[in-house]
């Protein structure tokens, strides 16, 4: 039962993290567009097979981020 | 196999001969118009070819999106106007556009890799559920009209997208609410954890320190969710008590405060029952079913957003010379001169000096044929230029024209439509008196009988029957029926027009664009020499090819177009078809070419063009704003439900009588100014019938806004939308029946719900009231019944059982 001394306050801290990065999260816009990211995935990959194509050109190039 | 080829961009069927062709994918595809046909090789050429493979949707017909002129893209340009909606970071500008156009998600991933190829684009992200892109950019090497342009090219049309303050506002919450949420979420599964071990149905046989310590971690991991999550039930419940109210939220805040204080009460004095896990259980299904409601009606506002356009009003102002020269709207003043293109909207009030034209008034009087206006005629802000340019002297502008007079008119109906009151808050009032009635004779009882637990058995039955379940209720069906009815193609505004559909008796309809499709339509064509039909058809839409006339379209495409087509507005057109010299138009009119009378056209009713040459008349065509093919059956399921249906149209022609003949509408009054629309309706209140409203025009904005269930069309005005409860987005008013079975099973449900909630409770209280109640038989039994009024409300979201067709 001792271990609870450590263990209640070691899930109190975690849950505050937890929290926090929660509210990072949100605040990051992360739960704005639940329906593009899916999606993206797959066009993703499309373009990957058609760069490892060599007879199809690619014109889009990725943006670099700034 | 003989299939009818249809456009390999956007899926519309293809006429006998195909013209139009390009290279995609390695075959030649075949398109219906030349806009179909450069989308798809700008989209070629780009190197975006797998957007045909990938995509789930045909697109939009290019044709059928906005125009928007050259040189108001360039208004976009302008530094003060765009330092509404660009930012600025460093050299870059950003900005915020709302995309039309788009049908599945392959159109997202088209338009970020063309822009994204683009030099000087650093960054497009395209937002699919809401339809807007981010847009980051240098501003050296495109203007903001160039990139709106590019998009244009691919077949899609943007406008730059301000968030007015009630979209940020909802941002706001949105994410206020979201937090709120995982917080309880987070909090109540500690709280659960540690008050559990405290429970005697798991006998741990805990030390007392132990059992302290538990109680006074679940009781502080609490402490945020009543004060941070479930402050706005506090505020609600303050501002409801302030209105000598009682609500939904005065009964949540009553058990939430009851369960928080005993468990205070319970961790200083180390005895009695620890409910604080109810609480965070109960503000975790409440939070969440208030934001499943609210994501619901964001839905809606995002869509209705987007039904309004954001294009700065601009219009093209004369100087002294007589050079065009455009300009924003706001600067414009009373006296100056404005030219008028054909096909714009006419924006101010004026009087016209020079030219000659029709105007189409439809959408703001309800007359469905456009009017012949010459110089001296004075024409109306929000009215359409049909035929040829007009100039304009300002005489009204923004406050003061006769549109604004109807918004006004509007803003005094909305302060007095009547509201529909909402079962759950009166449900709501009788529950908590109840209650607290028992609650108090209850406690009274255990006083005589064993004082030390009175408080104890008392918060154990406000715990117990808290009103978890009732307060699902109505906010699950409404949330699951708004999706459902989404589906149908119908915009739900304000989520509690649900309930109050089954007290409706009357249906006021309005004629133009309504009940009928609110534009001309070939009804028939009748041979009067030796050419047969498609001959005759041929020649007059081949002359009518170059008008932008509402009764031009009614002829369809051709590929043949004459020539040498001069316009006589008002009257008619002239022009050479062949070797030969056509008229088309007014019988008078068409008739002077050949010198004789024109012959008796066949009936009195609708409206005849003749199409002569110089030899004589060939053919009379009938043209009709014809009914739409779902309107009958609307009116007859109406009187099935026992509705009276009445027309009201501000059009003055016979056609208002013939039209509520031909629906079996008994009452039908036509040539009605929007005032006496909305006094007609009033009345019809004052005498005690609760009306629907369906309509679609600007002059039925202020019905709509008094009525107590409105409709309007998704192809109506602006103005019609946003006042409206409803929005008929596709157009089909076969919908409506069915979304009327929808609403009256919404309502059932809802009464499932709460009576489900109160049995619930009702079966509880017996034993909360002698004393049986644990934390556990509470959790439980709270859990269970708020899952099947949940499952209950998800019945809503199958469609009823008519065949759905694509939205």
């Amino acid at each position: 039962m001792t271990a609870l001394y450590v263990l209640i306050p070691a899930a109190v801290l975690i849950l505050i993290g937890v929290i926090w990065l929660f509210f990072w999260a949100i605040d990051n816009g992360q739960y704005e567009d639940l329906d593009s990211p899916a999606h993206q995935i797959v066009f993703d990959g499309e373009e990957e097979k058609r760069q490892l194509n060599p007879k199809q050109t690619s014109a889009a190039q990725e943006p670099h981020d700034a | 196999m003989s299939e009818l080829t249809t456009c390999y961009h956007c899926g519309l069927p293809i006429g006998q001969a195909v013209h139009f062709q390009a290279q995609v994918l390695g075959e030649l595809r075949s398109f219906c118009c030349l806009g179909c046909q450069l989308v798809a090789e700008t989209i070629v050429s780009s190197g975006l070819n797998s957007y045909y493979q990938q995509r789930s949707d045909k697109a939009i017909n290019p044709n059928t999106l906005p125009k928007v002129l050259e040189d108001e893209l360039a208004l976009y340009d302008r530094p003060d106007v765009q330092q509404e909606f660009v930012a600025r970071q460093e050299s870059a500008l950003s900005v915020c556009l709302l995309v039309e156009g788009i049908t599945c998600a392959a159109c997202g991933w088209l338009i970020e890799r063309h822009l994204r190829s683009l030099v000087g684009v650093y960054e497009a992200r395209l937002n699919l559920s809401n339809h807007r892109l981010y847009l980051r950019w240098e501003p050296h090497q495109h203007s903001l009209s160039n990139l709106i342009a590019e998009l244009r090219r691919i077949g899609y049309v943007a406008y730059p997208y301000q968030p007015d303050q009630a979209t940020e506002r909802m941002a706001y919450e949105n994410r206020r609410a979201l937090r709120q949420i995982g917080v309880a979420g987070l909090l109540w599964m500690q709280v659960m954890m540690a008050s559990m071990a405290t429970w005697p149905e798991f006998n741990l046989d805990l030390s007392v320190g132990m059992d302290r310590i538990l109680r006074w971690t679940a009781l502080i991991l609490t402490t945020p969710i009543v004060f941070y999550c479930c402050a706005d039930f506090f505020r609600g419940a303050v501002r409801d008590l302030r209105t000598s109210h009682l609500s939904m939220d005065v009964s949540v805040s009553l058990a939430i405060a009851g369960a928080y204080i005993a468990g205070l009460w319970s961790s200083i004095s180390g005895q009695g029952e620890l409910y604080v896990d109810t609480v965070g259980m109960f503000a975790l299904l409440l939070l969440t079913g208030r934001y499943l409601e609210r994501r619901a009606r964001e839905r809606t506002a995002e869509a209705t957003t987007q039904l309004v356009k954001l294009l700065p009003a601009s219009c093209l102002k004369l100087d002294e010379q007589g050079l065009t020269q455009r300009v924003l709207l706001t600067e414009v003043q009373v006296g100056d001169r404005i030219l008028v293109p054909p096909g714009n909207l006419i924006p101010v009030d004026g009087r016209i000096i020079q030219g000659q034209s029709c105007v189409d008034e439809s959408l703001l009087t309800g007359e469905y044929l456009p009017l012949a206006r010459q110089a001296g005629d004075s024409v109306t802000a929000g009215t359409l230029n049909i035929e040829s340019p007009l100039t304009l002297n300002v005489e009204a502008l923004g406050n003061h024209t006769r549109l604004s007079a109807i918004v006004q008119l509007l803003e005094r109906a909305q302060s007095e439509k009547p509201k529909l009151a909402e079962i759950a808050d009166r449900v709501a009032q009788w529950f908590l008196i109840s209650m607290l009635c028992i609650a108090a004779i209850v406690g009274l009882i255990w006083w005589q009988l064993d004082s030390s637990r009175v408080l104890w058995i008392v918060l154990a039955l406000l715990v117990a029957t808290c009103p978890c379940a009732l307060s699902l209720a109505t906010p699950m069906a409404l949330t699951t029926a708004t999706g459902t009815l989404h589906r149908l193609g119908l915009l739900i505004t304000r989520g509690h027009v649900l309930e109050g559909l089954n007290r409706i008796d009357t249906l006021v309809l309005d004629k133009t664009g309504t009940l009928t499709e609110g534009r001309l339509t070939l009804e028939s064509i009748q041979p009067l020499a030796g050419l047969n039909q498609a001959q005759c058809l041929a020649l007059a839409s081949a002359l009518e090819q170059h008008s932008e006339h509402p009764i031009a379209r009614a002829f369809g495409q051709s590929h043949e177009a004459a020539h040498q087509v001069q316009s006589y507005p008002g009257f008619g057109l002239q022009g050479m078809a062949g070797n030969q010299v056509l008229r088309i138009g007014q019988p008078q009119f068409a008739a002077a070419l050949y010198g004789r009378n024109p012959p008796e056209p066949p009936t009195q009713q609708g409206l005849y063009l003749l199409l002569a040459n110089p030899q004589g008349p060939l053919a009379w065509f009938l043209l009709e704003d014809s009914l739409r093919p779902e309107a009958s059956e609307l009116i007859h399921q109406c009187k099935q439900q026992g509705w009276t249906p009445i027309l009201l149209s501000g059009d003055r022609s016979p056609r208002v009588q013939e039209v509520a003949q031909s629906l079996g509408i008994t009452q039908a009054e036509g040539n009605l100014p929007p005032s006496a629309k909305l006094a007609y309706v009033q009345r019809l209140q004052a005498q005690g019938h609760r009306v629907l409203m369906l309509g679609d025009g600007v002059n039925d904005a202020p019905v709509l806004a008094a009525a107590d269930i409105s409709v309007a069309m998704g192809s109506g005005a602006d103005l019609a939308k946003i006042t409206a409860d409803m929005v008929l987005l596709s157009n089909h008013l076969s919908r409506l029946p069915q979304a009327f079975k929808i609403a009256q099973k919404t309502r059932r449900i809802i009464i499932e719900n709460i009576l489900w909630a109160c049995a619930y409770n009702a079966v509880v209280l017996p034993f909360a009231a002698l004393g049986w109640i644990t934390p556990l038989w509470a959790a439980l039994g709270m859990s269970l019944s708020s899952l099947l009024v949940v499952l209950n409300a998800l019945r809503l979201s199958r469609l009823p059982d008519v065949p759905r067709s694509s939205p």
